[in-house]
């Protein structure tokens, strides 16, 4: 081998010297080569010295409490992330208890969504003592913060999970487009009544109402009301 | 009801994120301090990856060697940053001088030290000057060793492909140190 055929290879012979599989037929004519040439010795000794100069270049500490700082700025960044999962998850975890009933209602195809105008009542049935899934989405043209959400249940309609509770009121975000609720619904008794949904933000408000006509057990649906905020 | 608006006021970290993700942040500082060259730039690097990771957390518990992976994200937003603000183009340092200005010196230091120091000075110095990705390529496998055929599955780049642009680093490096001062 030459010194030049040496010079050319030592970076290939240094890659493999650093990942631990050097070609053996390779090494060998390098090593050969190195025995009898003190220039390729002094080259490949600086390489090598070189490569431990890289690893051995300081680092200067990071600013004061850089761990718990970023760790805090990737959830704050995120809030509005978990606000938006949290207005359809959280209140679907709160109610875990009945669902295994609305899970199989759930995998059924949806019913075309209706439209709701501000005031419009719509119809749908459930089932006496079947709870069935009702599905609100809150339509927002844009992110709002601090909207205030309130359902009221008619007298023989209780909400899974919340006995006794005719209405339930909270505070939240919504996301810019749809905004999904799922209210785990169940007729108590043989004469329904009305559901009513207000969103309030602001000085605005928008009511959806929906009819809840109890009828005799049979297979669920789901239904889709989907109410607009502008 | 309580659940949630617990769930609405909740700003604390994700637990299961933040025992998952913190062993590896000091780590992820000096990687990209190496990329980077700067502290702030480095401390912002390993910002946004948290960011853009924090909402991944089902797909991170799933990962089975995470600091690669993490490394991986890291060097891909690293080289999307850089390509978004279209850096200019390295200065060929032709100023021996301007080489032994970053040298900080001690004159009560034996010479082997104060050498020593130097040397790294114009190591660093030089490694500053080397374009992004070349720098990151020499971060990756001279100084945190990871082998070429890990890093040809980390970053999807042919092992070939790899070993040019970590030979022209190399090579780059000489042509900005000074002939004689390693």
């Amino acid at each position: 081998m030459k010194c030049a055929d040496f010079t050319q290879g030592m970076d290939d012979f240094l890659d493999g010297e650093l990942d631990g599989d050097l070609d053996a037929q390779r090494q060998m004519a390098m090593q050969a080569h190195l025995e009898t040439c003190e220039a390729c010795r002094r080259a490949l000794g600086k390489a090598r010295e070189f490569q431990q100069a890289l690893g051995a270049m300081p680092i200067p500490e990071p600013s004061e409490g850089f761990t718990d700082r970023v760790m805090r700025v990737a959830v704050e960044r995120n809030v509005g992330r978990h606000h938006r999962r949290g207005f359809a998850v959280g209140f679907g975890s709160a109610v875990a208890a009945g669902l295994a009933l609305w899970l199989v209602v759930g995998l059924l195809p949806m019913q075309p969504g209706q439209q709701s105008d501000e005031g419009a009542v719509s119809e749908i049935s459930i089932a006496v003592n079947e709870p069935r899934e009702v599905t609100l989405a809150f339509h927002s043209v844009r992110a709002l913060e601090g909207a205030r959400i309130t359902i009221s249940l008619p007298e023989n309609v209780a909400l899974v999970g919340y006995p006794g509770r005719r209405t339930l009121e909270w505070q939240t975000n919504l996301a810019e487009g749809n905004n999904i609720l799922r209210l785990p619904v169940v007729a108590t008794g043989a004469e329904g009544g009305q559901l009513v949904a207000v969103l309030e933000h602001g000085n605005k408000t928008r009511t959806l109402k929906i009819n809840l006509k109890a009828v005799k057990a049979n297979l669920s649906e789901q239904s889709l009301f989907r109410l607009g905020v502008a | 009801m309580k659940k949630i608006l617990a769930f609405s006021r909740n700003r604390k970290p994700e637990p299961g994120f933040d025992s998952l993700v913190r062993p590896h942040l000091e780590y992820l500082y000096r990687l990209a301090y190496r990329f980077c060259g700067k502290r702030e730039d480095a401390e912002d690097l390993v910002q946004d990856l948290l960011v853009k990771l924090y909402p991944r957390y089902d797909e991170l518990v799933k990962v089975e060697k995470l600091r690669p992976w993490l490394v991986t994200s890291m060097y891909r937003m690293f080289v999307d940053g850089v390509r978004r603000q279209a850096r200019s183009p390295l200065e060929l340092i032709n100023d021996e001088a301007a080489f032994y200005d970053t040298v900080a010196g001690n004159e009560n230091e034996p010479d082997e030290i104060l050498l020593s120091h130097q040397r790294l000075d114009l190591i660093q110095a030089a490694f500053t000057r080397l374009s992004d990705d070349h720098r990151s390529l020499l971060t990756l496998h001279d100084i945190e060793g990871y082998r070429l055929v890990e890093l040809e599955k980390m970053l999807e780049v042919p092992i070939g492909t790899l070993k040019s642009r970590i030979h022209r680093a190399r090579a780059r490096m000489r042509e900005l140190l000074v002939d004689g001062t390693l």
